[in-house]
């Protein structure tokens, strides 16, 4: 195991243009501006945030694990990693970080997966698929861009560990985040951010407990 | 299930050869073996997965 990559942000909450909080187990919408930075705060402590980046004037562009993770021949994202869209565009830069390590292979819970990883009659239960697709059919930014369910690509699970085994396993662990710990990061393109902040309750990436997070955004 | 592949033989982006080689593959296509099946059902995720796909198909699958 590499030591953990952690960098504390200089940005006061203070003077943050948006203070929101995405309650648990709820999708969250916005555009934010190239130069404009963006901070996820898991409040109460591991709680993965699976989240996703457009390209804001057009939603074919977007984040890209598979361009990410090649580019910077690295499985894990922190401070100094590059977001990378699927036409090989930086997307966002992260700046700051205090949990150290997030996954981008473990992909979206969803009804379908819940049900071959758990059980048949998992199915109804609350996940990130329908909070993506709920918000892509019902938010207005999502709307004007035309946005459906085939704009879902793999996303980014911040504040989750996924740790890969060195025969090549996938393993979803207790978290290595805690309360207050926070990821930032600095738009390279106008972006829209598309989140679900993770209702999973078959496994231990949200502790078993989803909890609410905080976004800021700074000019 | 039914299913569309589309294969590409391009060289891997990481791969560090110096130079360009494209490799020929060769394909083929054979009916599953019934061993095959038992061997993937060793896996209760498998059981599952292939319960959804004869949902798909309402149970007719052939």
């Amino acid at each position: 195991m590499n030591t953990l990559n952690l960098l504390e942000s200089q940005l006061d909450p203070n003077q943050a243009a948006i203070n929101e909080i995405c309650a648990a187990g709820e999708p969250w919408v916005k555009q934010i501006k190239r130069g404009q930075k963006f901070r996820i705060v898991d409040l109460e402590g591991n709680q993965a945030v699976d989240t996703l980046f457009y390209n804001a004037s057009n939603a074919l562009e977007h984040y890209s694990a598979t361009d990410t993770i090649r580019r910077q021949n690295r499985l894990y994202l922190s401070a100094g990693s590059k977001l990378y869209s699927n036409s090989g565009n930086a997307m966002l830069t992260i700046i700051a970080d205090t949990c150290g390590q997030h996954d981008t292979l473990g992909g979206a819970c969803a009804a379908e997966s819940n049900t071959v990883r758990y059980a048949l009659e998992k199915f109804p239960m609350h996940n990130c698929r329908d909070n993506f697709l709920h918000a892509l059919a019902h938010d207005p930014l999502c709307q004007q861009l035309g946005m459906s369910k085939r704009d879902l690509p793999s996303n980014i699970n911040f504040f989750m560990n996924v740790p890969v085994t060195k025969a090549g396993g996938l393993e979803f662990v207790d978290g290595l985040s805690a309360p207050g710990k926070y990821v930032e990061m600095r738009a390279e393109m106008d972006v829209i951010i598309l989140i679900s902040n993770c209702p999973q309750l078959n496994n231990p990436c949200n502790a078993y407990h989803p909890t609410p997070i905080r976004l800021l955004i700074w000019d | 299930m039914n299913t569309l592949m589309v294969l590409s033989t391009a060289p891997h982006p990481l791969d560090p050869g110096k130079s360009y080689q494209p490799g020929a593959i060769h394909l083929e296509l054979f009916d599953t073996p019934p061993e095959a099946v038992t061997e993937c059902l060793r896996i209760a995720e498998n059981i599952r997965a292939l319960h959804n796909t004869q949902h798909f198909y309402c149970g007719n699958m052939t």
